[in-house]
């Protein structure tokens, strides 16, 4: 029996600690309700180094990733631009395949 | 100025504790304190201020003095954002400007503690009271921030953008969590008394002074990394941060004479009004003024001011005190 997949698209985004409830909130407005969030990591990009070990971590980097079917992602696309213009971050976006629960490939 | 005042602030463990961790990066020693950490004791240091000050004023109950103290704390707090905008002006744009201004009128609470530090290691008296004025003093700057931001950068984005949401920076500027929990402990500090600070003082009482030598260890750390980026802030921003200082707590140290304010009392005044905020105006900043760049107005608090006050601004403020009062 062959595992059933989904094509669907992973979005990565890069941003500000102090940012991410205003980047949820586009989420949720854009029914994105599933999302995976790494505080404080580490990295060297145009604002220089992003350490994590500040008293003042407002400034350091969370990585919040999610997959989406691509015409939802598609309506997002020049939201999370405007967002990233004013915040500033990164966004990548990937084809991936997604594992679907048996239930799901029933 | 006396050196000995200089000698006697500097030869403080928690002094000596900062410079050691501004050496540590300095000489790429691998020190480093686990992140949780430094967070644990800005915790601790904001709850024994918060008690003690509560405790202090449910002995002293509030009078026509503490009043006119609080009051020229709020009115410093006011006006130092207001005027540091329009000499920020000179050289830089609205949006840094705006941040820098609100940075350099908020406070930075734990060089008001090691301003305690000194006064009692000196055996002069202050009042409990002026840990509310510290609590008062935090806020203030962003208001006056965001409305400077409101009244300035219109127009200048299209209306989305500029689309600010009062709501949550209101809530960064009365209830971040160091005002929080300052004033929570304050209050606690007020409802329990003697009691309950004779229950609480093994912890927040004797334990003080060696938290605060860790704490400033880190910030010693945090400091020095910051160093790295003044490179990039320009020759007026670095004068403006120990030019300002001094000249903020002098109209401090006038005001206090003025209104016939203690000593001690002008001279935590003093302090917190040269004091610049690193942590919650900053991220206030961040939040409704992104295009500030926090290059500048973060180093500039961290790395130029910060260590200038708690180096050679206290005596040099306690100092000019000393010349006044006579």
């Amino acid at each position: 029996m062959g595992l059933k997949m989904k094509k669907m698209k992973k979005v990565e985004i890069i941003i500000e600690s102090i940012y991410l409830n205003r980047l949820l909130d586009l989420f949720m407005e854009n029914g994105v309700t599933g999302y995976t969030i790494i505080r404080d990591i580490e990295g060297y990009g145009g604002h220089g180094l992003k350490t994590a070990d500040e008293a003042n971590d407002f400034l350091s980097n969370n990585y919040i990733f999610t997959v989406c079917e691509e015409e939802k992602i598609e309506k997002m696309l020049e939201k999370i631009r405007s967002f990233i213009d004013r915040y500033g971050g990164k966004c990548i976006i990937s084809d991936s395949l997604v594992l679907l629960h048996s239930k799901e490939s029933r | 100025m006396n050196l000995d005042l200089i000698i006697q602030n500097i030869l403080n463990p928690p002094i000596l504790f900062f410079l050691l961790g501004m050496l540590a990066v300095f000489f790429k020693s691998d020190l480093t304190i686990p992140q949780p950490l430094p967070k644990l004791f800005s915790l601790y240091l904001l709850i024994a201020i918060g008690l003690h000050g509560g405790y202090e004023l449910s002995h002293s109950g509030i009078n026509t003095y503490i009043f006119t103290a609080l009051f020229l704390a709020i009115l410093m707090a006011i006006i130092v954002p207001i005027y540091s905008y329009f000499i920020l002006r000179i050289k830089l744009d609205n949006y840094n400007a705006i941040a820098i201004g609100a940075t350099y009128g908020s406070i930075s609470a734990v060089t008001f503690i090691t301003g305690i530090t000194y006064l009692q290691t000196i055996g002069v008296e202050y009042g409990g009271y002026m840990v509310a004025g510290m609590a008062l003093m935090e806020s203030p700057a962003i208001v006056v921030g965001l409305v400077f931001a409101t009244l300035f950068t219109k127009g200048s984005k299209d209306e989305d953008k500029n689309k600010t949401d009062w709501k949550e920076i209101f809530r960064e500027a009365f209830l971040n969590p160091s005002v929080y929990l300052l004033v929570g402990a304050l209050i606690i500090g007020i409802l329990t008394g003697q009691k309950g600070w004779d229950s609480m003082e093994p912890l927040f009482g004797n334990l003080f002074k060696g938290m605060l030598a860790f704490f400033l260890l880190d910030m010693g750390l945090v400091a020095a990394k910051r160093i790295y980026e003044l490179k990039k802030v320009g020759i007026f921003l670095i004068i403006f941060a120990i030019a300002m200082p001094i000249f903020n707590a002098s109209v401090g140290i006038l005001l206090g004479y003025l209104f016939e304010l203690s000593q001690g009392d002008t001279f935590l005044l003093a302090l917190l009004s040269g004091s610049a905020s690193y942590i919650a105006v900053p991220a206030a900043m961040r939040l409704s003024v992104p295009e500030a760049n926090p290059g500048l107005y973060l180093p500039l608090s961290l790395a130029v001011t910060f260590p200038f006050n708690i180096s050679l601004g206290i005596p040099l403020y306690y100092y000019f005190i000393t010349i006044l009062w006579g």
